[in-house]
């Protein structure tokens, strides 16, 4: 298959879309299948999708980023920090309501948040090196 | 399509499903804790009296939410002065009839009264008070549940 060459322009702006969608979905997975907040979604996703949603979107962030590694590294970074830290206010929410839950549920959206960056962080990685890999069977030309 | 518009479009349909399923979340977690703080739970009648019968009293529960609140369990704590000399509690499962069930179920604005029987289990010491004036003192919590999603949760009153 053709690789296209993207204008630095517009390889920053995937990463940039790349990171933020990734993000967003990152949160969202781990909050769809979390304790706290599983049964009260809009669609119900069982806990057996969460490691292999985090590796899907990491695959993915690879494959945004026509397979280049570093740049896949970063937006990974960029993306746990950010996913786990709205994950983690979801949690915290009702603590910036409610004052009885106030050290409580903030305390436990950072345990939790910071559970979800590691999670994030260490299920995409294993993405990305799997959308390299099968890039380097599929695509020798690119290793 | 290239491969990286796929994924990017891919990303983009799964950040979409699973950040309304991170708001919707969300937002039922923030009303069920609203509602949990504003429930009340206010003693209208406490009758005592000896210390071999047990105390009556009637507590009144109060919704002010807009959403519907089953009051799951009611347990009470008896002082007197000091020191812990009974309790009592009454359970949602341990009612006979499905009348006396329904009214655990706060509507909306709505407010029940719920009478509990408090046993004193330490008559001795509440015997040796003899005539003077007893500081009773009545503590306790609830337990309700908001939301099928969510998990029965217990409030201090």
């Amino acid at each position: 298959m053709m690789q296209r060459e993207y204008s630095p322009a517009r390889s920053r702006l995937i990463l940039i879309a790349s990171t933020l969608l990734a993000a967003v979905a990152s949160a969202g997975l781990v909050a769809s299948t979390s304790s706290d907040l599983q049964n009260l979604t809009a669609f119900y996703l069982s806990d057996v999708l969460l490691l292999p949603g985090l590796v899907l979107i990491g695959v993915l962030i690879a494959l945004a980023n026509d397979d280049d590694v570093a740049r896949s590294a970063v937006a990974l970074l960029v993306a746990g920090v950010l996913g786990a830290t709205i994950f983690g206010l979801a949690i915290a929410a009702p603590g910036f309501r409610v004052e009885g839950v106030q050290t409580t549920m903030i305390d436990r959206g950072t345990t939790f948040g910071l559970l979800a960056l590691l999670l994030i962080v260490l299920f995409g990685l294993a993405g990305i090196v799997i959308s390299w890999l099968a890039g380097a069977f599929l695509r020798p030309g690119r290793l | 399509m290239t491969f990286p518009r796929v994924a990017l479009a891919l990303l983009g349909i799964l950040a979409l499903v699973l950040g309304v399923n991170l708001v919707s979340a969300t937002n039922r977690f923030v009303t069920a804790y609203d509602a949990y703080d504003a429930v009340r739970l206010e003693m209208t009648e406490f009758e005592y009296s000896s210390p071999e019968e047990p105390v009556r009293t009637v507590v009144t529960i109060t919704n002010p939410t807009d959403i519907t609140v089953e009051v799951r369990a009611i347990e009470l704590k008896l002082d007197a002065g000091i020191r812990r000399v009974g309790g009592g509690e009454t359970r949602i499962e341990r009612l006979d009839s499905q009348d006396k069930r329904d009214q655990f179920s706060l509507a909306p604005g709505e407010s029940q009264q719920f009478e509990v029987i408090l046993n004193i289990d330490d008559r001795t010491y509440v015997q040796a008070l003899g005539d003077v004036e007893i500081d009773w003192e009545v503590t306790g919590r609830f337990m309700v549940k908001l939301d099928e999603g969510i998990d029965e949760e217990w409030i201090t009153a």
